[in-house]
């Protein structure tokens, strides 16, 4: 088996190691300016506790400088969704759609062993890709990560566990898709559509629930931002801990300005204050296998459907 | 009152320091600048809406010492009562007989435009003090605490101190401009505050006697109340009156207010007021004189300006020197003396 699906999966595999190579040619080319301003401005002096002066200028500045880099680094969070789309979607629909499935289910490999085979040496192939990648994103934004944290969305689907776990759950979507649809096309829009809805009701409704968030009070006029944590809400609250809504925020500080008063020491002295719900920055890899976890489970539970399917799909 | 010194007195006092070796700086720069050069004595009137309120006493002070300091008069006049008509009235007679200078309490925000309209065409500078409420009043400059801004910090401190309950507010004469801007700013606070406060206003009246009537009267009406403040020196001292004699401040009732009196400085320290705030009474007098007489005395070219005379805050914790210091700052004494004390 291994040699079929090699044979018939080859132009996706090599097209994966080329992205690859061209991913971690692009990090390399890129890390080394961002890692020379990293240690050009001393920014590691920068991270709390012990936070020197000026950091408040330099971090930005460094951050700035780099952010159209990072912005593109965030997109390569749909790379796992590709082992869905080109290696998943086609396993079954292509053989559906071409009536090549009649030949593939009548040797003498039982349609379960066939569809099982190929879809493991796939998958290990997709995580291979997917920890690699991830590897390298990870090395690649290290500086970031030092300042900002990880467990931030915009890091944490790019980084650690989750991405090969992404591209497991993309490859099982892709699969089952082929074998509902027939027709490769469909099934890859389907597994598209699947998938985005999927990490985002996760991101959404489920991950900042993974663990109770922790929660701070702060004055009003801080920011309530810690380097690293994951802010979930931040809520201004007045002494009776009711939410303020901006119209109230607005007209308080027009109370101020009109009283010629600093609108922040104004909202200080009525006693608001700040409440902030997030989930601290140690719990990244806590997280990350919790949500690799989740992934690989419904991999495996999407696999098990459409071996159940095929099995009963007539030839 | 005592007298300006002359070039001539200077001088005698010059030779005389020389005697004993010492000329003090204060002298010597005198000497050399040579101001105020001889000017008429100009007549600075203040129309003022509460002539006998102790409140004024130190403003009146403040301008018979910049009078006296700079060689001009000043002469008070208005009403007894915040009665507008009189002050109206005691205005364009000082627009009539020719006023070198006017510094008026404006408290209506309209009734004040069209003396100081004649004034001021008639060529006499008019400032106001204390109270600045006109609407489209061309006065040359005030002097005085921002009523609105004290307002609103008397408010974010009731919030402070109050976290829920009825709380009642004391304005001796309601709509009038020194003192409605200071409801409206307590009242803008708690509403900014979320918190389940209740705030009533009550007005209280301009007699003394009757004001603490009032304010016993509504707190015998609402046992339940949680605090009493005012935004006037007559009902803050009536407040303090009430807390003292009900035992208010052992029951967790709040209070607070304005101004300096005497038995408002010592309900502070007796703890039966949690504060009351300093506008700087003194200076509301002093520095209309000053820029009145530097008006005239650069014939128009130095203009007056704003000045917002402050807030502050006095509590238990600072009143101790608000009562050991007996001074004309304050109005606790009429004795001109260096240091005060």
């Amino acid at each position: 088996m291994a040699w079929v699906t090699w044979r018939q999966h080859r132009s996706q595999l090599v097209a994966t190691a080329g992205l690859l190579l061209a991913l971690a040619a692009a990090a390399f080319g890129t890390r080394l300016p961002i890692h020379a301003a990293f240690h050009r401005d001393s920014l590691s002096a920068c991270l709390p506790p012990a936070a020197r002066s000026g950091c408040d200028i330099i971090v930005p500045h460094f951050e700035a400088e780099f952010a159209g880099w990072v912005t593109a680094a965030r997109v390569l969070a749909v790379l796992p969704v590709l082992a869905g789309l080109f290696v998943g979607a086609p396993l079954l629909a292509r053989e559906l759609e071409q009536g090549t499935y009649r030949f593939a289910w009548t040797q003498g490999v039982t349609r379960r062993r066939w569809l099982l085979s190929k879809t493991a040496l796939l998958a290990a192939a997709m995580l291979l890709a997917g920890a690699a990648a991830s590897a390298v994103v990870m090395w690649w934004r290290g500086p970031f990560d030092t300042l900002e944290g990880r467990i931030g969305p915009s890091s944490f689907d790019v980084e650690g566990l989750v991405v090969p776990a992404y591209a497991l759950y993309a490859l099982a979507l892709g699969v089952l898709a082929g074998l509902v649809f027939r027709r490769t096309v469909a099934a890859m829009t389907s597994t598209l559509v699947a998938f985005a809805a999927t990490r985002f009701l996760v991101l959404e409704f489920v991950r900042p629930h993974f663990l109770t968030p922790l929660h701070r009070v702060v004055l009003a006029t801080d920011t309530g931002l810690q380097p690293g944590d994951w802010v979930l809400s931040n809520t201004l609250v007045d002494g009776g801990g009711r939410q303020i809504s901006a119209a109230r925020e607005d007209l308080a500080v027009l109370h101020a300005t009109q009283a010629g008063i600093d609108p922040h020491t104004y909202i200080l002295t009525l006693g608001w204050k700040r409440l902030i719900s997030y989930q601290p920055a140690g719990r990244f890899w806590t997280f990350q296998l919790i949500e690799a976890g989740l992934f690989v489970g419904l991999a495996a539970l999407i696999v098990l459907v459409a071996v159940w399917l095929v099995r009963r799909t007539p030839t | 009152m005592t007298e300006p010194l002359d070039r001539a007195a200077l001088l005698r006092l010059a030779a005389g320091a020389a005697v004993v070796g010492a000329i003090p700086d204060g002298v010597r720069k005198a000497l050399t600048v040579d101001f105020p050069q001889p000017h008429p004595k100009w007549r600075f009137v203040f129309v003022n809406h509460a002539l006998t309120n102790p409140f004024f006493v130190p403003t009146k002070d403040g301008s018979y010492d910049a009078a006296a300091l700079l060689g001009t008069s000043v002469e008070w006049t208005g009403s007894t009562s915040s009665d507008v008509g009189e002050m109206v009235k005691a205005m364009r007679h000082a627009v009539a007989t020719q006023a070198d200078g006017i510094a008026v309490s404006i408290v209506d925000p309209q009734a004040f435009n069209g003396p100081t309209a004649l004034a001021l065409a008639r060529g006499i500078p008019v400032v106001s003090y204390n109270a600045d409420g006109g609407k489209g009043n061309t006065r040359l400059a005030y002097y005085g605490q921002d009523n609105y801004q004290s307002g609103l910090e008397l408010g974010a401190r009731l919030v402070r101190l109050v976290d829920r309950g009825d709380v009642y507010l004391f304005i001796a004469t309601p709509r009038q401009q020194n003192i409605q801007p200071r409801i409206d700013g307590a009242l803008d606070a708690i509403r900014d505050s979320g918190s389940p406060i209740t705030a009533h206003v009550v007005a209280s009246g301009v007699d003394v006697g009757r004001e603490l009537t009032k304010i016993e009267a509504t707190y015998k009406a609402n046992r339940g109340l949680r605090g009493l403040f005012a935004v006037d020196a007559g009902s803050t001292a009536g407040v303090a009156a009430v807390m003292r004699k009900h035992g208010l401040h052992e029951r967790g009732v709040k209070a607070g207010g304005y101004d300096l009196l005497p038995a408002t400085l010592r309900a502070i320290h007796d703890r039966e007021l949690d504060f009351t705030i300093d506008q700087q009474p003194y200076l509301q007098g002093f520095l209309p004189v000053l820029q009145l007489f530097l008006y005239r005395y650069s014939t128009g070219l130095v203009a007056p300006a704003d000045t917002n005379t402050g807030l502050h805050f006095v509590t238990h914790a600072n009143v101790s020197r608000y009562l050991t210091t007996k001074s004309r700052f304050e109005g606790s004494s009429s004795r001109e003396q260096y240091p005060v004390g």
